[in-house]
């Protein structure tokens, strides 16, 4: 397995934890806010972000191979 | 009252557009099974972003997802993370399938699985689940649709009426242009949802309580702070438990992308990069749950007491005094979401009864015209099955869908064996399917006998998992000539890696 997938499969394990438990759960329930969004909800809304910009960036690193294959 | 006015007018006008798409959009596609089902293979990064999207964005989403918000509090993040998760598999497994099914011309998942396990059985197998689980989604989509319209015609379009209007709309376009009407009025649908989750989702917080942040602060000091806290709260009102929010993820998250109407996409797709850039692009359509979120935690304080929870969005267009237009565009998104999912519902059960079903039944191949032909003609006998049941049945919405999704994911162990594991064997995949099912089935329906409070399709998967492996290495290694040619295939793609071994 290339080295890119382990890690963005590392990252992938790292955003369940972090999306339910333990990450989710270490979250106090409302304040702060940012946003006007409870900080349970905004953790979730930067996780959405992480893991687009890890498929992004192991998107980018396969460029644009595998195009038309076959 | 007075006679119709814009509410009525603009899902009415939104209908119309959208058959008028949908029977347009066959134009360039040929006129053969590949054709219809798969659209000659030649869809591109847009469509392929909007199918996918406005496919997952169903009824549930307007309906159910702001009704776990209004009566479960936190728990509706749930929706929210597996919806993160859910789509990660995709970028793996389809550029995987879509080379395979150049090669040699699936247009379904289970025809590759049948093919990779030299398996027809398996096939059919695939179908009877597949039409099991469709027929309940589909249903659910003409509940929600004849829903929406009652509610914002005053009584005037009872259900009956609405949903036989919204899905003659569908059906029409489903059989006459094939898997195309479904992509171009994805792209119209999908366009629309968004708009109406973020206007509305944003104003009615603003409009109730002057903003986002003072909506959450007056829950907190009216003393809904149990119910915000993760993960919230189960069906019955009590506190809802890590294990079971995690293990609910961990399987609808796996389930996602093993819908058969979804992972058939992959073949419909014209180059691995599309398939790759749609799941990259995918979390632009998921933030728009969000706002969908907030219209149901607006109406716990503004509107209590609304039963059943999946009423709220439209108890809110109905109660908030809102301009005739704006409950119009709601109801047309509201109409568009059901319609997006229930068509390519409909389309894959259609598609997958008369490949996966029927086809390795018969002696003799049909052939393309005729198979094309009873496709289609099976798209009219699914739409009136499910109408059947949408009218008659009185089964609560969320619930049926909750359900299926540990019957999906019991064929993403199957998949991945399939696609990258080489020693996996028929024996093994079958029976580890079949095991996954019924096991996950007991616990469905048994809740009581689930030794730990995880989701039951844990449970399927650690029996799907053991019987596939087990048998898999008790086995004999299938023929390696086969396996050759189908990871040659699979690998044939540039920049594909090393078919694995």
């Amino acid at each position: 397995m290339a080295r890119r997938h382990i890690l963005f499969l590392i990252v992938l394990g790292l955003s369940f934890l972090a999306l339910t438990w333990p990450g989710l759960a270490l979250l106090p329930p409302l304040k702060p806010y940012i946003l006007g969004l409870p900080a349970p909800l905004a953790w979730i809304l930067s996780w959405l972000v992480i893991l687009f910009l890890a498929l992004l960036i192991l998107f980018l690193a396969e460029g644009g191979e595998g195009e038309e294959g076959g | 009252m007075s006679g119709p006015g814009a509410e009525l007018w603009i899902p009415l006008g939104y209908l119309a557009l959208v058959l008028t798409v949908g029977l347009l959009s066959a134009r360039k596609t040929t006129r053969s099974v590949t054709g219809f089902v798969a659209g000659d293979r030649a869809m591109n990064v847009l469509v392929l972003y909007f199918v996918l999207g406005a496919a997952i964005f169903s009824s549930f989403a307007f309906l159910g997802a702001p009704g776990w918000a209004y009566s479960r509090g936190a728990a509706a993040y749930f929706i929210l993370v597996y919806g993160a998760l859910g789509l990660v598999p995709m970028y793996f497994l389809g550029p995987r399938a879509r080379r395979l099914g150049q090669r040699f011309g699936f247009v379904t998942q289970a025809e590759m699985l049948a093919h990779r396990f030299r398996s027809p059985a398996l096939s059919v197998v695939m179908a009877v689940l597949s039409i099991v689980i469709f027929i309940p989604y589909l249903v659910l989509q003409m509940k929600g649709a004849g829903f929406i319209l009652e509610v914002v015609s005053g009584g005037r379009i009872p259900i009956w009426a609405g949903a036989l209007l919204t899905y003659t709309v569908v059906t029409v376009y489903v059989f006459h242009s094939g898997v195309m009407g479904v992509g171009w009025t994805s792209m119209l649908q999908g366009i629309f949802m968004m708009i109406l989750a973020w206007g509305l989702g944003l104003y009615l917080p603003q409009a109730l309580f002057g903003g986002v942040e003072e909506m959450f602060r007056a829950l907190d000091s009216e003393g809904f702070r149990e119910a915000l806290t993760p993960p919230g709260l189960m069906g019955d009102g009590r506190p809802w438990h890590w294990p079971g929010f995690a293990s609910a993820v961990l399987v609808t998250a796996l389930g996602f992308s093993c819908w058969p109407h979804f992972f058939m996409k992959a073949f419909a797709a014209r180059s691995d990069r599309a398939i790759r850039m749609t799941v990259v692009m995918y979390p632009s359509f998921q933030i728009f749950l969000i706002p969908i979120l907030l219209i149901g935690f607006a109406g716990i304080l503004a509107y209590p007491g609304v039963s059943p929870a999946d009423t709220i969005l439209p108890h809110v267009l109905i109660n908030a005094s809102l301009p005739a237009w704006i409950v119009g565009i709601a109801c047309a998104g509201t109409l568009a979401a059901s319609m997006s999912s229930g068509d390519a519902i409909l389309h894959a059960a259609a598609s997958i009864g008369v490949r996966d079903g029927v086809r390795p039944l018969r002696d003799r191949p049909l052939s393309d015209a005729a198979e094309r032909r009873v496709i289609r003609w099976l798209v009219l006998v699914m739409a009136s099955v499910s109408y059947y049941f949408a009218v008659w049945s009185t089964v609560p919405l969320v619930d049926l869908l909750v359900g299926a999704y540990g019957a999906v994911a019991q064929i993403m162990p199957l998949m991945l064996a399939a696609l990258y594991w080489r020693r996996a064997t028929p024996a093994g995949a079958m029976w580890g399917l079949l095991g996954g099912l019924g096991v996950n089935t007991l616990f469905l329906v048994f809740p009581e006998l689930r030794p730990w409070p995880v989701h039951e399709g844990v449970y399927g998967l650690v029996a799907n998992v053991g019987l596939l492996v087990g048998l898999s290495l008790a086995g004999r290694p299938m023929a390696e000539g086969h396996l050759g040619e189908y990871f040659r295939a699979m690998g044939s793609g540039r920049g594909a890696g090393a078919p694995d071994a």
